[in-house]
């Protein structure tokens, strides 16, 4: 629901005092709904901490990314003249980069001690030297985490508690419901949930897994209903128009409902698959499971060797729904390598988010704020920005994703490393995209920048990068959202055609176009499933993606004509863009 | 309506040149335009549409956009007192003493060597001796002559600016301003009503939330007490039921009410000078009334300079104490409203009057035929010509500068090879040759 709101606020510190207050008036359908709430985050509280980690395993990453930026300028620096100077240049960038994150932390902060206390002095030479104190304070924080045991306890630390925290069984943790057992001799299964068979447990696991986020979700649009029918204050607004134009648009509900699935499958990946991926694809040497074997006897083997006697490739086939010789339950088969397919795909769903989400998030983001600042600006930054993109444009975007991809992973930059390359390929996907999408919002961009509006707010003194963020921005937001999800379908496809080609996501990252790839030799044969299935998803996503963004754009045009026509003349009237 | 006519004026406007720089051409949209605002008092700029009446407005908030610039040689100068006081105190890097830097001043010199493309007439001197310094800095040739490092934002002609509390005289030139001290001028010092008030409010807030914005931006109020500040101006320009009204989206309120809310915002920082750039266009007559009956109210209360821009004559009658005719990006007429309205000099003038229905004997409406021409050259010809009833072969040859229209008084004055109405025309004509001549340089007599 947070994009439902994000725009309706102008001010957060503003609104927030006063729904607070509304709410305090009221607090009775408030409450019952955070009641709820707590009971829902409660019930998955591991897992949404094992996403929190993963999260500051992320912002930890990006940190140790920047620290190296100082001595890699410095050791080049250092070859090219005297090792002096290397030091002294690393030093220098150091500084610098810690001088930016204070100017950042300053603005953010909400008083300075500039205000505060009467240095003598002007007030901008005080907020100069209280981040210049701010910066030496950084820089001896830094020195302390780099060069002492200390950095190492808090990073151990922080690890801890998130892996302590993450580590709580969940309702649908493989722990609670476990289909991982073995048969017994009589014919019943063994460390199973309750007895049942693993294909049971399971199901009963993916059936907890999408009743959760189906009630997650609906949680989520009572969340709003209350909002809106208790503390908001106008008892119209024009997302209304939006909200109920979408709801008789089957064909974006299709689209939405596959979507939600795909981020759901994403981020449960490890109970919607049978087995986890760090067990069965990523190190199956280090863990052991039991099986019956043909004697009768209970036997204990690694899933790596397991997975050498259950390879689908058009000889030997596990196919969908079946078990294979080690007990193990296999939703959809295995792949041509003996692992799981359903964690393939799970997981790769995962991996085709990260990308996708990155692009778009970054490229997005890259996209608005150029065409913002180029239609409040025009002239000369208009120009630039359109020599810049058309650039980027003439080459084609394929063979550009290709040739950088090529030079980061085989230079083995750090950036290749995370998710064998996915990281990396988001990042190029934001490169390669922006200025399309660029483009499809500077139209309406500098629609909106000749709006009076706009001139009214900077008749009144309001700042450029107010009025950019508060009059021009909510008018492109549609477009941009649009956009966004027609180009994460195609997003999804390149990565996937990049990893079929062989340059895309490594091994042992799951990605559907390698398992694509690996499998398509045998489409003809009974291990036709390697292949076909994540075709299959790939095409389901896809349309999945560009169905949601028709279904948007039809409910955020207020002239599009879906059939409720009662209400085109107010929301004409106040849907704009 | 009644002003002091010998008031110092608190807008003051020399020689106002905008002009857009297009691949196609350059358009001289606003032309050496020059006026003056006193406070409580009403300016109207009337025109045909495309006679450069909104980009004057424009340019004097600093709106213009790209390719769109104000030239070198303009002067806006706001002369509020208090304002002075207050921006040589927040912006001392960008404030001037003018006594300090006389010393290096030797106009004669100056002007004597060439050193700028200007005469000492376009400032409005006879002689290089009399233009004073304020003038060459204002208008942007201070940085050029050495005077000063960067084009001062404040001048100060009396006091010191040690002790901004003590300055007794001094302007803010408006055509240097940037940043920050634009922004504090704008809807702080200088407020402005754009035309159509559908448009003019954002369709996705609130009006209380507009009205709030403008008010934290200057006033720095938050929450509570500026929603109540919100519903307070609304309440003063006559909205019902303010208190709801604040928390209504533009949609709900109607032409007329919406047109209020906007002067509300535009009220919300309490500015001294109000542009209203056709306020009334889009609203029905009787809504027209009400708002211009308002404005009279809001402008007797808090003593408000107005500058009133329409194409609608009948509107100018009501509400405007002088008006400027524009046309082409030039004032061809400067008048009392009332000398304006019984006494018309220029034949443009006379067109726009004779143009209000039921001031013409005859059934048919009487025009102006043709349109206005876009102006993309410098004027060495009067550009009403072609479309006007009395013209004669010199019209095509020599541009009419203002001149008084009877004897000397700056009251009234005309851009007619017609005018001074009491000399013959040959010497009319050669009054105008005489000052084009000498303001483009060259022979002074």
């Amino acid at each position: 629901m947070s994009l439902n709101e994000s725009f309706e606020t102008d001010d957060p510190a503003d609104e927030e005092t006063s729904l607070r207050e509304r709410v305090a008036a009221n607090p009775r359908p408030a409450r019952g709904w955070l009641i709820g709430t707590a009971l829902l985050i409660a019930l998955e509280f591991g897992r949404y901490m094992g996403w929190v980690s993963g999260l500051v395993g992320a912002v930890k990453y990006v940190i140790d990314l920047v620290a190296l930026i100082p001595s890699w300028i410095g050791d080049s620096v250092g070859e090219a003249t005297v090792p002096l100077i290397g030091y002294l240049a690393t030093d220098a960038v150091s500084l610098t980069i810690l001088f930016g994150v204070s100017v950042l932390l300053t603005r953010a902060a909400p008083w300075t001690a500039a205000d505060r206390f009467d240095f003598g002095v002007s007030r901008r030479l005080a907020r100069f030297l209280e981040r210049v104190v701010l910066t030496v304070v950084l820089a001896g924080l830094a020195a302390l985490l780099a060069f002492t045991p200390v950095g190492g306890l808090v990073s151990g630390a922080i690890d801890g508690v998130f892996s302590t925290l993450s580590s709580i069984p969940t309702l649908t943790s493989h722990e609670v419901i476990s289909n991982q057992g073995h048969r017994t001799p009589d014919g019943g299964w063994e460390g199973t949930f309750l007895g049942q068979s693993p294909a049971v447990s399971w199901g009963i696991r993916v059936v907890f897994v999408y009743g959760y986020a189906l009630a997650v979700i609906a949680w989520a649009w009572k969340g709003y209903n209350v909002f809106r029918d208790h503390y908001r204050q106008a008892d119209w607004t024009p997302r209304d128009d939006t909200l109920h134009r979408f709801r008789n648009h089957y064909w974006g509900l299709f689209g939405l409902i596959v979507v939600l699935m795909f981020f759901v499958t994403a981020l449960w990946a490890p109970a919607v698959s049978p087995v986890t991926a760090e067990q069965n694809i990523k190190s199956p040497y280090e863990y052991e499971l039991e099986y019956l074997d043909d004697d009768g006897e209970v036997t204990t083997v690694t899933p790596g060797r397991a997975n050498l006697n259950t390879k689908s490739n058009g000889q030997n086939t596990v196919g969908p729904g079946s078990y294979d010789d080690y007990d193990r339950w296999a939703p959809l088969g295995t792949t041509s390598a003996g692992q799981d397919l359903l964690t393939h795909i799970a997981y790769g769903a995962q991996t085709s988010l990260v990308i996708g989400l990155l692009a778009i998030g970054l490229g997005g983001l890259i996209a608005v704020t150029m065409s913002l600042v180029t239609a409040y600006y025009k002239g000369l930054v208009d120009i630039l920005t359109v020599i810049t993109s058309d650039t980027i444009i003439s080459i084609p975007a394929f063979l550009l994703v290709m040739m950088i991809s090529v030079i980061f992973q085989d230079g083995n930059h750090p950036l290749a490393e995370p998710l064998n390359g996915g990281v990396l390929l988001g990042l190029i996907f934001a490169f390669v995209y922006w200025p399309g999408m660029w483009r499809t919002i500077r139209g309406p961009s500098l629609q909106v920048a000749e709006e009076e509006w706009v001139d009214a707010a900077r008749s009144y003194g309001q700042t450029p990068a107010n009025t950019m963020r508060k009059h021009m921005a909510p008018y492109i937001a549609g477009y941009i959202m649009i956009y966004g999800s027609l180009l994460l379908g195609g997003i999804i496809i390149s990565t996937a055609a990049l990893s079929f080609l062989g340059l895309g996501i490594n091994s042992p990252t799951p990605e559907w176009g390698r398992l694509v790839s690996d499998g398509r030799a045998f489409v003809s044969t009974s291990s036709w499933h390697v292949a076909t299935i994540p075709g299959l998803m790939i095409v389901l996503v896809v349309t999945a993606f560009n169905a949601l963004g028709d279904g948007l754009r039809d409910a955020i045009d207020p002239e599009a004509d879906t059939g409720g026509t009662d209400d085109t003349g107010t929301a004409a009237a106040g849907g704009g863009g | 309506m009644s002003t002091d006519p010998t008031a110092e004026p608190i807008l003051d406007v020399r020689n106002l040149q905008t002009t857009f720089f297009t691949e196609k051409e350059t358009i001289r949209a606003v032309d050496d335009v020059s006026f003056d605002i006193r406070p409580g008092e009403t300016v109207g700029v009337v025109g045909e549409s495309g006679s450069g009446k909104s980009v004057t407005a424009r340019s004097i908030m600093g709106l213009v956009d790209s390719p769109g610039r104000t030239l070198q040689g303009s002067s806006v100068r706001f002369t509020h007192l208090e304002t002075v006081r207050d921006y040589a105190s927040k912006f001392p890097d960008r404030t001037v003493d003018i006594d300090a830097l006389r010393a290096d001043y030797d106009p004669v010199a100056l002007f004597g060597r060439d050193a700028i493309e200007i005469t000492p007439t376009a400032f409005g001197y006879e002689r290089a001796a009399s233009v004073p310094l304020e003038d060459v800095l204002a208008a942007g040739y201070g940085e050029e002559l050495g005077l000063v490092d960067d084009d001062p934002a404040v001048l100060v002609t009396e006091g010191s600016i040690d002790s901004p509390t003590d300055i007794t005289d001094g302007f803010v030139e408006l055509t240097h301003l940037g940043g920050k001290a634009q922004r504090l001028m704008r809807g702080g010092r200088i407020a402005m009503v754009f035309q159509d008030p559908l448009t003019s409010l954002n369709p996705v807030y609130t009006v209380g939330n507009q009205i709030k914005e403008a008010l934290r931006l200057h006033q720095g109020l938050r929450g509570e007490a500026a929603t109540r500040e919100a519903a307070e101006l609304l309440e003063a320009v006559g909205i019902p039921d303010a208190r709801r009204r604040v928390g209504e989206y533009p949609h709900q309120f109607s032409g007329g009410m919406q047109q209020r809310a906007v002067i509300a915002m535009a009220l919300a920082c309490e500015p001294e000078v109000l542009i209203c750039d056709e306020p009334t266009t889009a609203l029905d007559v009787t809504i027209q009334a009400q708002i211009l009956d308002l404005l009279a109210d809001l402008q007797e209360e808090r003593d408000l300079a107005m500058l009133f821009i329409t194409h609608d004559m009948g509107v100018i009658a009501e509400v405007a104490d002088r008006v400027n005719v524009m046309y082409a990006g030039e004032v061809v007429e400067t008048a009392d409203v009332n000398a304006l309205f019984a006494d018309p000099s220029h034949p443009y003038t006379r067109g726009l009057l004779q143009s209000i229905p039921g001031r013409q004997p005859g059934d048919r409406l009487q025009t102006i035929e043709g349109n206005v021409p876009t102006p993309n050259k410098p004027a060495t010809s009067c550009r009403f010509a072609p479309r006007c009833p009395k013209a004669f072969d010199e019209c095509d040859a020599v541009h009419p500068v203002s001149v008084p229209v009877d004897g000397d008084g700056d009251d009234h004055t005309a851009a007619c090879l017609l005018s001074p109405e009491h000399l013959s025309t040959d010497e009319a004509i050669a009054r105008h040759r005489r000052r084009n001549a000498k303001r483009n340089g060259g022979d002074t007599e």
